[in-house]
């Protein structure tokens, strides 16, 4: 059905306005209080976010991964409008996300889209397909009755679906094609960001290939920024440009994509990539709760390299390369320490006093 | 019961097998499920039997003024609790008023307030409910204070004690049960709306730009009803008897007129003479109130057997 062959997507085609970032979150936070527990005092808040800032220029697909809990849906959602921040700003295309009002929301609504993990929850088992799609038209307003079935049919067409599915209820229907009809849905509307929040993972091994392929192709003919979450690594390595590991609540590394898995530098993205490559060091334990996020570097109590200075001081954003953020007091040493590479480049020196110290202190080194 | 049981189109447990092991749909994402939204829906067995059972009943109370074989008050004291003959097919009572008559006169009655106080206690609940849930906060709180201070008391005390106050009348007798009644159908509703709320649907609504009266009225409200319905046929029996128990303890409805609660009551005395007088009543309850449950089954199996 997809057209577009199972290989890497073509790198950003010339976006619109080659500079203009379509999503510029600045030091976002979003805690969720949790409710008053018993008489005690004082309300704990989960710390879903924590100061993040990211901008996404327009046309790029920004992968983000990290562990569920991490605060990749929040993000999102954040990004979407759907949920007010505790801090920060957010804007989409120029327009702030906080727009709760009528209008504003529905003019968000038009410029950034959402593609849901679950299709089969993110219909309403009681419409029909075909009710669903024309009801996001009808809401805005937009074409007669007889534009909205044309427009409705052009869009499942582009996801290769055929109007036979209009009359059918989410029920009658597989995840794939769910998927397949929540994207179009969300194409109705013309948007210019997409954002896709693990789009794959509940579906078959068999249909997610497609689906990624599906994604690719509408994102070159639509000139589609994105957000693509996922926890999987392959999936955000197939689209995206740009790559965000996020650990409790906050960006850790931000690197391009072959940056990123060539040259990762904080401890938890190497232990992430080498869970997928199933070698080197990997990541043990649970992370921490959200709502006690530990002090310091918030990686520390899983990290082999934390040194006394991880667990009080809570690293800033090293920019080691150009575009190459790290959240990591020590980047310089951790790749030679964890991923088993002499001489990075950083210099021998640190490295090797890295992977001593490594050794030294958590008895398991490079 | 083995009515509500009974195999259905869209049974939960499809244990390995396709459903068409012979001719799967074309197509790697073929459906996995048979197709479930087209065709007449198949009801099952307890649905059809309490729609028949409760069509009857209704269809006979309203003939009743051209159905019943006797004027309910006209008294006969030469022909004081007769046994059941041709002209009184279920006798007559200590007043000589013919039985079939008053049972169906008294069941307008009965069924009438029943009925109203269900559907007022059901909108009105259902709309307390659905707006704590999207409200939250304060007013969320408040309400569901005020149910549970409603709940500890069972609703036939709070009746009685109204009625008690307001006096005995048709108007108090349903007012005094709403506001004994509407409290189950509030938390109902709430939870409902609080589950429905959470679903991700609700949150493409959003994300789609739906106004939020659409995402009430066409995703909220569509999802919660058939529950709300099931609950509601499943509480009108309860609310018959409540009636019939306050006209059986002299609250509800006054003499002359009866219904069957004040029947059972005026039959008393005559219990060993006259048996039928208490068990004709007590049966037009009885067979009416499983009628409208046994819908409440049948809306309730077919849900839960959709909904997989």
């Amino acid at each position: 059905m997809s057209a577009a062959a199972p290989a890497t997507p073509d790198a950003p085609d010339a976006p619109d306005a080659p500079d203009a970032d379509m999503v510029v979150v600045e030091a976002a936070t979003k805690h969720f209080r949790l409710p008053r527990r018993g008489l005690r005092r004082r309300r704990e808040h989960v710390h879903s976010l924590d100061g993040v800032t990211i901008r996404v220029p327009a046309g790029q697909v920004l992968g983000l991964v990290g562990e569920s809990g991490s605060g990749k849906s929040t993000l999102a959602r954040v990004v979407l409008g759907l949920i007010p921040l505790t801090s920060g700003r957010v804007s989409v295309d120029g327009m702030d996300a906080a727009v709760r009002d009528g209008a504003g929301r529905r003019r968000l609504s038009r410029t950034a889209q959402l593609v849901f993990q679950d299709p089969h929850a993110a219909l309403d088992p009681r419409m029909t397909i075909g009710e669903s799609m024309h009801a996001v038209l009808a809401q805005h307003r937009i074409g007669t009755r007889e534009e909205r079935a044309g427009t409705v049919s052009a869009a499942l067409a582009e996801v290769g679906l055929d109007d036979g599915y209009l009359g059918r209820h989410p029920g009658a229907c597989s995840g794939g094609q769910l998927q397949r009809v929540v994207i179009a849905r969300a194409l109705l509307l013309g948007p210019k960001l997409l954002i896709c929040d693990e789009p794959t993972s509940a579906l078959d091994a068999s249909v997610q290939a497609r689906i990624l392929n599906l994604l690719g192709r509408l994102r070159r003919e639509h000139r589609l920024t994105m957000v693509m979450i996922s926890h999987d690594l392959r999936v955000v390595r197939f689209l995206g440009d740009r790559i965000a590991v996020m650990y409790l609540g906050e960006i850790v590394e931000l690197a391009d994509r072959d940056d990123l898995f060539d040259g990762a530098r904080h401890p938890y993205t190497l232990a992430l990539l080498a869970a997928a490559s199933g070698a080197g060091t990997e990541v043990t334990g649970e992370p921490p709760s959200p709502i006690h996020p530990p002090a310091g570097c918030r990686f520390h109590p899983r990290c082999p390299l934390a040194t006394d200075h991880c667990r009080t001081e809570p690293p800033p954003a090293h920019e080691v390369e150009r575009g190459h953020q790290v959240r990591c007091h020590r980047w310089s040493e951790s790749r030679a320490a964890l991923a088993g590479e002499a001489g990075a480049e950083a210099g021998d020196e640190a490295a090797e006093r890295a992977a001593e110290r490594a050794g030294k202190e958590n008895g398991r080194g490079a | 019961m083995s009515l509500a049981d009974t195999p259905h189109p869209a049974h939960p447990v499809r244990p390995g097998g396709p459903v068409h092991p012979g001719g799967p749909a074309p197509g790697a994402e073929a459906a996995p499920v048979a197709e479930r939204g087209t065709g007449p829906r198949r009801w099952p067995p307890s649905l059809l039997v309490g729609t028949f059972l409760t069509g009857a009943i209704l269809l006979v109370l309203l003939l009743t003024p051209w159905l019943a074989p006797h004027d309910p008050a006209a008294q006969d004291l030469a022909q004081r609790l007769a046994p059941p003959s041709g002209s009184h097919p279920l006798g007559t009572d200590q007043l000589g008023r013919d039985v079939l008559s008053r049972i169906m006169d008294g069941g307008r009655f009965s069924v009438s307030i029943a009925a109203i106080t269900l559907v007022i206690c059901a909108v009105s609940g259902t709309l307390i409910g659905m707006v704590a849930a999207r409200r939250g906060g304060a007013l969320d709180e408040f309400v569901m204070r005020v149910t549970d201070v409603l709940l500890a008391f069972p609703e036939i005390i709070v009746a009685m004690f109204l009625v008690a106050v307001l006096g005995a009348n048709y108007l108090t007798l349903i007012v005094a049960l709403v506001i004994g009644g509407w409290t189950p159908f509030a938390r109902l509703a709430r939870s409902l709306t609080l589950e429905i709320n959470a679903r991700d649907f609700i949150e493409a609504a959003r994300a789609l730009g739906c106004s939020r009266r659409f995402i009430v009225l066409r995703h909220v409200l569509p999802n919660a009803l058939s529950p709300l319905l099931a609950h509601a046929a499943l509480r009108f029996g309860h609310k018959l008897i409540t009636v019939g128990a306050l006209s059986f303890l002299g609250l509800g409805v006054q003499p002359p007129d009866a219904d069957w609660g004040s029947m059972l009551a005026d039959g008393q005395p005559y219990l060993t003479q006259a048996p039928g007088l208490v068990v004709h009543p007590g049966l037009a309850i009885f067979v009416t109130a499983l009628g409208v449950t046994l819908i409440g089954q049948g809306i309730d199996t077919r849900r839960k057997a959709k909904e997989l």
